[in-house]
Parts: C-alpha cells; structure tokens; sequence
C-alpha cells in the first residue's frame, strides 16, 4: 500500500492505492491528483524510505515509494 | 542569548498551538479566539506527522526548544521556528526568510513544508522566499526603518 499525503488545511489529506489490479481505480485518483498538484505548483516528497535512505523530491508518479509527501505551492512571504 | 530568546518566544507560541491536552485552563479563551476545535484538531495531526518526519536528533531539539535544525545541502545550517512568518533563521548571520505554502497550513505543517524543501531543494525555497538580513537581531530597528503605509 502507498501513500500520498496532501498537507492542507486539516493537517493532511490522505490518498492510499497500490498497483495491484484490485486498486486499480484508487491509483488512477491518485496518479490524476498527483499530476493535478504538481501541475499547479506543488512539490512532491519521498519520505520514510527505509534503510536510511534521505528524503527525496520526486516527479514522476511511478516513481512513488510508500509514503509520499506534496507541499503546496510554495510563495515569498 | 539569540537563541535564548527564541526559545522564551517558542514557549509562548507552543502555549497556544499545542494540542488541547497540553494546554492550561488560563489558555481557553485565547484558545477559543484563536484556534477552534477544527484547527485545533488540524494543528495536533500536523504536529504527530512532523515528529513522525524529523530525524531524531531534530525530534530532540524540537521536543526541547520548539524548533529545530535543518541542514540545506549548499547553504549550510536554518533554524525552522514555530510561527508563520520570517520563521526561517539563519543562526550565524541572523537572516530570516520567508516562504510558505499557499493555503492556510497548521503551522507544524508549514515547518514540514520547509524542513522538506531545505533539504532536498533548496534552490526552490530560496528562489521563492523573501529575505530579511540581519532580522532576527535588529527586529526593532529593522521595522522602524520600514516605509510605513
């Protein structure tokens, strides 16, 4: 199971999905919105790796481990 | 005493956005003010995902200071304080920066937001924040210089 977490106004909103054919439809939601978000500006993390592995910026939705973490646009304030 | 006095601020900040549970009967009408049962809510599951992110040495600093330490590859060392503006410190030249996530972010989410940008892309961070020099040691002088509207 992979996680995407959306930081927003509720502390974050969670999306699961897998890439077994039985979550095929969750993944598709995921991959639109990961797509959407970054489209507008956001910033996805890799985080959690496992095995000390860093953090790590991602852009590409197959790329995705287990948890994953996407910042909003980010602006000057 | 830079750091002291960051953490004197960082105590009066943690008194109200920490979760309801850590909080003082005095603290309830400010917390009724300022922050409802929803952002209340919002800020203790932001809180639980930052402390789930640091690394342990940060955890430790947070757990005792409020803030923690975050290593920019190329840029050296940032202070990440718990408030919602100019709340990125340089410690060594006192510049702050400010740059955060569109939206209304509980603010353990804005610090996520830019301990994860400083340490895997700063140059984001520091192409799209603005800079204050010097203003975490002069914040008086620095304001009054200000142009005022």
């Amino acid at each position: 199971m992979k996680t995407l977490r959306v930081l927003d106004s509720s502390g974050d909103r969670v999306v699961e999905f897998d890439d077994t054919a039985a979550w095929a439809g969750h993944r598709e939601q995921a991959k639109a919105l990961f797509e959407r978000l970054l489209a507008g500006g956001s910033t996805a993390f890799k985080v959690n790796r496992g095995q000390g592995m860093p953090d790590e910026k991602v852009t590409d939705f197959a790329a995705l481990e287990n948890e994953t973490v996407v910042v909003p646009r980010v602006v000057g304030g | 005493m830079l750091r002291q006095g960051y953490a004197r601020f960082v105590r009066g900040l943690r008194r109200r956005v920490a979760p309801s549970s850590e909080r003082t009967a005095a603290d309830a009408p400010m917390r009724q003010l300022l922050a409802g049962p929803p952002l209340a809510m919002a800020e203790r599951r932001a809180r639980d995902l930052l402390l789930r992110m640091l690394s342990g040495k940060q955890r430790r600093e947070f757990e005792l200071c409020g803030y923690f330490s975050v290593e920019a590859p190329g840029r050296g060392r940032f202070w990440i304080l718990p408030w919602r503006s100019l709340n990125v410190v340089e410690p060594v030249t006192g510049d702050c920066y400010c740059g955060m996530p569109e939206g209304r972010l509980p603010v353990y989410d804005l610090m996520l937001a830019q301990k994860l940008l400083l340490e895997n892309d700063p140059q984001h961070f520091f192409s799209v924040a603005n800079r204050h020099p010097n203003f975490a040691q002069h914040p008086r002088s620095a304001r009054a210089a200000a142009p005022r509207r």
